[in-house]
């Protein structure tokens, strides 16, 4: 039992000078070492010396102590369910987390709101509406990391920190798209029940494993191509610099979720099985994405210039970003070293032209 | 006074070093962060195939030099594409001091053409597009150089 009583001695002895000093006498720190400091800062990395620059596969504790700290044998236990490093863990974790701290940007100061410049009424809607889907799916990557936060064990905390930063990220990607729907005299568009599926299937995900694969690999993969796509297709220089900045910390988000699944499988390839499942799932889903009005057609009419033009090429550029987008997917699962090219859940019209699908 | 202007042949080492210089200028506010990130450029004539290695270290960047091959263990990415797609790239940015439209490093490799980013993996790829604002700074720094010219 931990003893949180009031030590009155202590107090009476303290103000006769007496102090306890046993925590300056009997530090177990590395006292003495010092870090080499980076070029850039002091990072995460310069930090991990020593027994410091350990993490437990499976730590003893469930405690907030700082990992390296001289820990009370009493601490409490914090209920942490997720205790296994190659849960939660990747190599790129600690570069990653300095790298979106550095990049941070406002979506009040850094985007030139006021050089909106007034556009065709077909390619304003189209912007809405893309706006819109984007402003409702990006929170959900800020609601599954914070869902899972209180639950992972504090000795994996710079993977803790970047989900911080993630968090951050997604609250900004949701207010600067709200901003665009709301900015040029348009608004917000339709909000689909087929897209509301996805992002429920991510939040009520049994396991971080399971969450992690839909949203850091699969959901936020194609978020990446579609941000890559809006900044090719984007009306004006405004937008451009939206999809630009969203895309760079998109890209950390994803880089984190396929380097996490390949520490994982590569530590246990034997759960390969249920991450096949989980996306098995979530492509299912991803096939009525792709065949879903509110999605497919403002990115067409936006390629094409107007709806009328959409008529003619709109498809065209449609299947070029698909085949893009499911590509690029399929490449990062193999990275991981879970090749998927054989079971994706796609149907074969929508796989004209990938590699190794057929 | 007499003002001489400077013309640099694209591709060549001068060009890179001398846009590699003017962009440290603009990355001194740190505004954009750090980056860091060695990239290739691959530049494709009929006449020949030069490549280039730019490094962002932090908040600097450093031209590495002109290279026979890319080595992928390095050179963490590189851009290829046809001489005549970086020139309208550059006319482009010189003429709006800033890429616009079409003409902006990330339109330009969306679909791989004209213009095509090729990492050793799709990691390696997505890295470069962590970076996207910051290799757009760098190459709309071309707009402070003089004049552009074929090499």
């Amino acid at each position: 039992m931990t003893n949180t009583a009031i030590n009155l001695e202590y107090i009476e002895r303290a103000k006769r000078g007496e102090f306890d000093l046993g925590w300056l006498r009997d530090s177990k720190s590395e006292w003495g070492t010092k870090p080499t400091i980076s070029k850039i800062g002091l990072t995460l990395r310069d930090i991990s010396y020593g027994t410091y620059g350990d993490v437990p596969d499976n730590p003893k504790r469930r405690t907030m102590a700082p990992r390296g700290s001289d820990i009370d044998p009493d601490v409490p236990d914090m209920g942490y369910t997720v205790n296994t490093k190659m849960e939660v863990w990747s190599d790129n974790v600690l570069d990653l987390y300095e790298e979106a701290v550095s990049r941070q940007w406002s979506a009040t100061r850094d985007i030139p709101w006021s050089q909106l410049p007034e556009l065709p009424s077909d390619i304003e809607h189209s912007i809405c509406q893309l706006a819109t889907l984007l402003s409702e799916v990006e929170m959900v990557a800020a609601d599954f990391p914070a869902k899972w936060l209180w639950r992972i064990n504090h000795d994996f905390v710079e993977a803790k920190m970047f989900l911080c930063t993630q968090v951050m990220d997604e609250a900004r990607h949701t207010e600067v798209f709200r901003k665009r729907a709301l900015a040029n005299g348009g608004g917000l568009g339709k909000a689909k029940a087929v897209v509301e599926q996805f992002l429920k299937l991510i939040l009520d995900a049994q396991s971080y494993d399971e969450g992690s694969a839909l949203m850091h690999l699969l959901g936020e993969g194609i978020v990446l191509s579609i941000f890559r796509a809006g900044e090719f297709l984007s009306p004006s220089d405004v937008e451009k610099r939206i999809f630009r900045l969203c895309m760079q910390d998109e890209a950390r988000h994803v880089a984190y979720g396929t380097m996490h699944l390949k520490y994982r499988l590569d530590r246990d390839p034997s759960i390969a099985e249920d991450f096949h499942a989980f996306l098995d799932r979530g492509e299912e889903l991803m096939t009525v994405l792709f065949t879903t009005p509110e999605v497919v057609e403002p990115m067409a009419i936006l390629a094409a210039g107007g709806v009328k033009q959409a008529e003619e090429i709109g498809v065209f550029a449609a299947d070029i970003l698909r085949q893009r987008i499911v590509e690029e997917y399929l490449a990062r699962c193999d990275k991981a070293g879970l090749p998927r090219r054989k079971r994706i859940n796609l149907p074969s019209e929508m796989l004209t032209g990938i590699e190794g699908t057929n | 006074m007499t003002t001489i202007e400077i013309e640099y042949k694209f591709p060549s080492s001068e060009f890179f070093g001398e846009l590699t210089r003017v962009a440290n200028q603009s990355m001194a506010d740190k505004t954009l962060g750090f980056a860091i990130l060695k990239l290739g450029i691959e530049v494709i004539s009929p006449k020949s195939v030069k490549r280039y290695v730019i490094e962002f270290d932090g908040y600097e960047i450093n031209f590495l030099g002109e290279v026979a091959e890319f080595d992928l263990a390095s050179v963490e990415a590189y851009v290829t594409g046809q001489q005549s797609s970086y020139m309208d790239m550059f006319k482009d940015i010189q003429e709006n001091s800033m890429a616009t439209g079409p003409q902006t490093f990330n339109a330009l490799t969306m679909a791989g053409f004209p213009l095509n980013v090729q990492g050793a993996d799709q990691v390696a790829t997505d890295k470069v597009f962590r970076f996207a604002e910051s290799i757009q700074n760098y190459l709309d720094s071309a707009h402070l150089l003089g004049t552009i010219g074929e090499m």
